[in-house]
């Protein structure tokens, strides 16, 4: 390009001057219009744009298969910014005191320009949130993407999930309604419950849950000193973790050779999705990867707006102390732990979760086969064991919960048993043991360590979507079983 | 200094404290579970004198209230009776009665962190 | 797998279309204020009238500078704030008054008192004051349901709240229906169970905050008809065993209208929240306990009258627990002494629904019992003197006839004695005037066996006197009426020594008849006294005490007199039950056959009273209970068991005094009326003292 045309500077400088000038500017307003073009410029545009540059410059097309991956790690991601977003509009307004709190929710709601949706799409968002975090684990399991070295970012995954459930229910504590304040009166009971185990034991003294209680709320009832940690966990420390978690996630994606993809993807035959893959394999990013990723994030955005616009938040009466809901429930995705609770404190509400946590994390070292990396199921048998799992774990928790609801829990007439025994063995730790008998069965049959997994979690999967479900839409007033619809449901609530 | 900052999120000083004032013996009712609503406690009195009970179900913490053979817990049904043992639900534990003194100006102050055994009264 | 071309393409129309539509939902938000914001619309309707009207008039400044906003009362205690005025300008703006709600203005002459920007509107509408939207104040529909707009048909409820005490009379004017229902809970016994500013029972919850109560405070699990806090309050008033499972509350029968008001009262009541200056005096006074004292006939109404019924006839023991005994009948007043009465009110009955209405526990005051108390004697026949009685006509032969029915279960048929001192004996009649006798009769001796027989008319009364009189004239007319009394701390000793034994440490009876008792002392004047105590009675354990061994002097008697006189005046410590002189063992097998039907296997209660309640026995003393036995309670399903029916079988005076030891087995505590219980009873255990002789 003559950019520097020495011949008439001399004479008119200025002039000459703005002639560049406009010419490169419009040069450049050209080429923004028509995007990079030449490979070099594609590949800058990624990799020198701070907020593009943690993705790949070159990735495989097979990762843009919507099928493959349905957009789960982008939505979670985006979920995750709208939160913030919101959050803050929110935090313009809202005051975390008891006198407060309800107030300023409700003024949010009524009064504030826009504010009644900022608010809807910051829950609905949380609660879309916890939905796509939760189905991109399964995404990411049933597409055996824990394997092949990515064992980690598995790790960082789940831990990815506990947070956002702990952002969620710290969250669900600030609007101080009747709704909240009892949620979180159950679910920090619920962590309490730790102290079953040494008094079932005989160590009556040691009480690790009222500890327990003690830091999570600063005292032994939900109060002033609750808002306030549970507002600090949720506006700092968990989103600060949150981000550096999520920055560490795509980190390790990039240093895993980006998303997997099945062996007959490669057009050549070299290792699935380790970095070093053939060049001609891949293709620029820019600007498709970035039209899927805007795809994913306008829809999303869409479906918020639609939900925000159709439903709002909900906002009951403030919180009564002194008044109990009946039932009194926790957030629906802690409902599931609340159905087994109600049967045994310690087993459905610590061991339980606790065992299930270390299943999960522990996946990727105990399937290392790699066997069917990057497809659905990995293989016809892989989806054979997923079905007969999921009717595996439908018929054990019917079977588990159906004589434990119908019949009570024991303790009605075998009450002389030391407590340790209903301790261990109740509903919640008989429906593991099912799940973990099961998938040890199918690890006999096929042998492979990949169809024990998927047998393990998908009954696991099915059990917590079924038990969910019973404490959704099953439980009424003191946690009656009943069917939805019938009259006695029409009580204090 | 490491150690003081891991003490840090547990409060020295509580909003609420560990010994409670429930008000005179005399005040009480004979004969009857009386609930002291602000801290979640029965108190029984006869002629022999006063006991308190925990009103907090031992499952996950709801409040107990008294019903005809005993207490019942609305949040999981659990069933308690008037000693405050569990007969049925998912309560493991029995409820707690707390000792009792008598203050200075005559008024019962409960201590919260004592556990007494169900046989425990405080002469009146 | 597409070519990359594809997928641009495919992803581009993706990301249009969920542009495109995310566009049309953020117009949608701004342009459809319909069912949020729909106070915008309301307020620029307003502005149109007042536009419409300025033309008019004439004068568009105010319509001009009409500002859309949203318009707020901030009331300043605990942060509360009405927005309804946003909607309802009718109410803050002059001239508009005729304008259709919400713009209108608001009914009645009530803002002129109670103006909107010191009031607000929630404090008497109730509903969610911070919502500028038109659905939720009105249904609550935002706030779950549970704040509620109140139904204009409560209104009156929200007046009580400043202006209407619940023991002060004062009327408010303009709520004659709180009014009515005020009415209705002060004379409905409501307080006997529930409590109200610190005054009434303990058995039912308390009711001094009762209106401000949210919905998750009341389960609707048994209410048939909508959620709603009046609907509950009517049911639960209809049929409070099947709205709250447990309870124990009779139901309240009354009209729907008597009903609604009556819940309008409840629906008033709550706390003092507000600044002191929004209410009225008397109502700020009663919530810190200073209160008018009532009368004994409003005490009744207040806190007896819904368990022991409107004129003191009793409930059934039938209908469910809440069975009370009749209060006005003959058998009870004549029988339970003042003492009975007033320590059942103190002590109350234990386990039994029938509370202890101790100042301490109650939140009455001693001169409120005593007036109730007072209000409750007046079902008792008055007791008349005996120079009315004398003018009567009565004779000894009706007389006769008369001892043989009303008399003789305990007397004896010969008058010989029984349960009662010997009537033939001629020392005694010697001694006795006929005043003594009419007295006697008349006014019955307290706590003992003894009732009173004030009901009789005056003939029937008159005739037993004559009849008892005989033949045997009163002859002692030169002993001085009232003697120098001696010192009754010697006297005194003299007593626990020589008269205790037979007449009972405190003087209750026993092988004698009751002698410190204050209605003996009464009748009985010193000449009376002093010879009996010096003569004795002839063919009785009662000698003569100047003759064989002891050798009382004039003085010795005279100091015991004066000891018996000095005690009649102290109250006692407690009511002595007396000695008990029946045979239990007997008395268990005649309980079982013929008492357990109704008072229970163990005298627990069952269509009767509760025998075995350590209150009652300590209210009641033997002599009760033989009386109660003998007498029956006319008009209850106690029947009498001294006096001959042709339905049952008669008890004679041993039976009925077996039965009273067995009854008195099941005493364990002996309480005083400051409410201490101590366990050392006589117990009588199974062996008896052999039953007096006369």
């Amino acid at each position: 390009m003559g950019l520097h045309d020495s011949g008439a500077s001399s004479r008119f400088p200025f002039r000459e001057r703005m002639k560049v000038l406009t010419s490169t500017v419009a040069e450049r307003i050209a080429l923004w219009r028509r995007g990079p073009v030449s490979y070099r410029d594609r590949s800058r545009r990624v990799s020198r744009t701070f907020f593009f540059h943690f993705q790949a410059s070159r990735i495989h097309p097979f990762s843009l298969t919507p099928s493959y991956t349905l957009g789960l790690g982008v939505l979670s991601a985006f979920m995750f910014v709208v939160l913030t977003v919101t959050g803050v509009l929110l935090m313009v307004y809202y005051v975390p005191s008891v006198e407060r709190a309800y107030s300023s929710t409700a003024d949010i709601m009524y009064v504030v320009p826009a504010g009644r949706y900022v608010r809807n799409i910051h829950r609905w968002a949380a609660h879309g949130m916890v939905v796509t975090v939760v189905l991109h684990m399964c995404r990411v399991f049933f597409t055996g993407s824990y394997g092949a070295g990515r064992g980690i970012n598995w790790l960082i995954g789940i831990g990815l999930m506990m947070l956002t459930l702990l952002l969620s229910f710290t969250g669900y504590l600030l609007p101080w309604d009747q709704l909240s304040y009892w949620a979180v009166t159950i679910g920090a009971n619920i962590a309490a419950a730790i102290s079953d185990l040494p008094a079932a034991a005989g160590f009556e003294s040691l009480d690790p849950g009222r500890a327990l209680r003690l830091l999570l709320l600063g005292s032994q009832v939900v109060g002033q000193d609750a808002l306030i940690r549970f507002y600090l966990l949720h506006i700092v420390l968990l989103p600060l973790l949150m981000a550096a978690l999520i920055g560490l996630h795509f980190w390790r994606i990039r240093k895993d050779g980006g998303l997997t993809r099945p062996r007959n993807a490669e057009r050549s035959s070299g290792v699935v999705g380790a970095p070093g893959s053939q060049l001609r394999d891949l293709i620029l990013s820019w600007p498709v990867l970035f039209w899927a990723e805007a795809a994913v994030i306008s829809l999303a955005t869409a479906a918020l707006l639609l939900a925000a616009y159709a439903l709002d938040a909900p906002l009951l009466s403030i919180a009564d102390p002194t008044a109990p809901e009946n039932p009194a429930k926790a957030p629906w995705y802690f409902l599931g732990v609340q159905e087994l609770v109600s049967y045994s404190a310690f087993g459905g509400g610590v061991l339980v979760p606790l065992l299930l946590s270390l299943g999960l994390a522990i996946i990727p070292w105990v399937d290392r086969e790699d066997r069917g990396l990057g497809i659905w199921f990995s293989d016809p048998e892989g989806a054979r064991i997923t079905v007969r799992s999921a009717v595996a774990g439908m018929l054990a928790t019917v079977a588990v919960l159906g004589p434990a609801i119908g019949l009570g829990t024991g303790r009605t007439w075998l009450r002389a048993m030391h407590p340790l025994i209903p301790l261990l063995i109740n509903p919640a730790t008989i429906l593991a043991a099912i799940v973990a008998g099961w998938a040890g069965l199918v690890y006999r049959t096929t042998r492979s360590t990949r169809c024990a997994m998927l047998a393990f979690f998908t009954a696991t999967l099915i059990a917590v979507v079924l038990v969910t479900a019973i404490g959704l839409w099953f439980r009424g007033p003191d946690w009656q079983f009943l069917l939805p619809g019938t009259t006695a449901w029409n009580s204090a609530r | 200094m490491l150690a003081a900052m891991l003490r840090l999120p547990f409060p020295r000083v509580r909003s609420q404290s560990d010994l409670v004032k429930i008000g005179r013996a005399v005040d009480y009712p004979l004969y009857r579970y009386t609930f002291v609503p602000g801290s979640n406690l029965f108190v029984y009195r006869d002629r022999k004198g006063v006991r308190i009970l925990s009103a907090i179900c031992t499952h996950l913490g709801c409040v107990v209230r008294a019903s005809e053979s005993g207490f019942h817990c609305p949040c999981h049904g659990s069933l308690f009776d008037h000693h405050g043992d569990p007969l049925s639900g998912p309560a493991g534990r029995p409820l707690e009665w707390y000792h009792a003194e008598r203050a200075l100006d005559g008024v019962l102050v409960v201590d919260l962190t004592r556990r007494v055994s169900r046989h425990r009264v405080l002469k009146v | 797998m597409r070519t990359e071309h594809e997928y641009r393409s495919l992803f581009r129309n993706l990301t249009l279309a969920g542009g495109l539509l995310s566009c049309v939902l953020l117009l949608a938000m701004a342009i459809d204020r319909g069912s949020h914001d729909d106070w915008q619309g309301v307020q620029r309707a307003f502005r149109d009238s007042l536009l419409a009207r300025a033309a008019s008039a004439g004068d568009s400044v105010a319509a001009e500078s009409f500002v859309t906003e949203i318009r707020q009362v901030s009331l300043g205690a605990d942060d509360r704030v009405d927005r309804c005025i946003t909607c309802h300008l009718g109410t803050v703006f002059p001239g508009v008054q005729d304008l259709p709600q919400p713009l209108g203005g608001h009914p009645g002459e009530h803002l002129v008192n109670h103006p909107v920007d010191r009031f607000g509107c929630t404090l008497c509408h109730g509903g969610n004051g911070r919502d500028a939207t038109v659905q939720a104040p009105c249904t609550g529909a935002d706030s779950g349901g549970d704040d509620p707009i109140e139904s204009l048909h409560y209104i009156q409820s929200a007046c009580g709240r400043c202006h209407t005490p619940a023991f002060d009379t004062s009327e408010t004017a303009g709520a004659a229906v709180l009014e009515r229902g005020r009415a209705i809970f002060r004379s409905g016994g409501c307080l006997g169970c529930h409590r109200l500013r610190m005054v009434g029972g303990t058995l039912g919850p308390d009711l001094t905050e009762q209106g401000a109560k949210s919905l998750s405070h009341y389960s609707f699990r048994h209410v048939q008809r909508n959620r709603s806090i009046p609907t509950w309050l009517r049911e639960h008033f209809r049929e409070p065993a099947r709205v709250s499972p447990g309870s124990v509350m009779p139901p309240v029968r009354a009209s729907t209208d008597d009903l609604d008001a009556l819940l309008t009262f409840v629906l008033s009541l709550h706390p003092i929240d507000l600044p002191a200056d929004y209410y009225c005096l008397p109502l700020l006074a009663e919530s810190r306990g200073s209160r008018p004292g009532f009368d004994g006939e409003t005490g009744f109404g207040l806190f007896c009258r819904a368990c022991h019924g409107s004129r003191g006839e009793g409930t059934s023991y039938d209908s469910s627990r809440t069975g009370a005994p009749a209060l006005s009948g003959v058998g009870f007043q004549a029988v339970a002494s003042d003492e009975f009465i007033q320590f059942t009110l103190m002590e109350g009955r234990g386990p039994r629904l029938m509370a202890s209405w101790r100042p301490v526990l109650s939140g009455l005051r001693s001169a409120e019992l005593d007036r109730l108390l007072h209000w409750l004697r007046r079902w008792k026949a008055p007791v008349r003197s005996w120079e009315q009685v004398r003018m009567a006509a009565g004779s000894a032969g009706k007389g006769s006839e008369l001892f043989d029915t009303t008399c003789a279960p305990c007397h004896g048929a010969q008058r010989e004695g029984g349960i009662g001192p010997r009537l033939s004996n001629p020392d005694f009649l010697r001694l006795a005037t006929d005043q003594f006798l009419h007295a006697t009769i008349a006014t019955g001796r307290r706590n003992t066996a003894m009732p009173s027989w004030s009901h009789l008319p005056e003939e029937e009364l008159l005739s037993l006197v004559l009849f008892l009189r005989g033949n045997t004239p009163y002859s002692y007319p030169n002993a001085a009426r009232r003697s120098t009394l001696g010192d009754s701390a010697r006297g005194g000793r003299m007593f626990a020594a020589y008269c205790s034994r037979c007449h009972g440490t405190h003087g209750e009876g026993g092988i004698g008849p009751a002698i410190l008792n204050p209605d003996f002392l009464d009748a009985a004047d010193d000449a009376f006294l002093a010879g009996t105590i010096k003569q004795g009675r002839a063919h009785t354990a009662m000698f003569g005490w100047s003759q064989a061994g002891v050798r009382l002097s004039d003085g010795d008697a005279s100091s015991i007199i004066g000891y018996m006189r000095a005690m009649a005046e102290q109250p006692p410590e407690r009511i002595y039950s007396g000695a008990v002189l029946g045979r239990p063992q007997h008395g268990r097998e005649i309980f079982s056959e013929l008492c357990t039907e109704c008072h229970g296997v163990n005298g627990e209660g069952k269509k009767g009273p509760a025998l075995n309640n350590q209150e009652f026995l300590s209210a009641a003393s033997n002599g009760f209970l033989v009386a109660t036995l003998t007498l029956g309670r006319p008009g209850t399903a106690m029947p009498s068991w001294g006096q001959p029916s042709p339905e049952r079988r008669l008890l004679s005076q041993e039976e009925r005094l077996d039965l009273v030891a067995f009854i008195r087995v099941w005493q364990t505590d002996v309480i005083d009326h400051r409410g201490r219980a101590s366990a050392d009873v006589a117990r009588p255990g199974l062996t008896a003292i052999s039953s007096r002789t006369r």
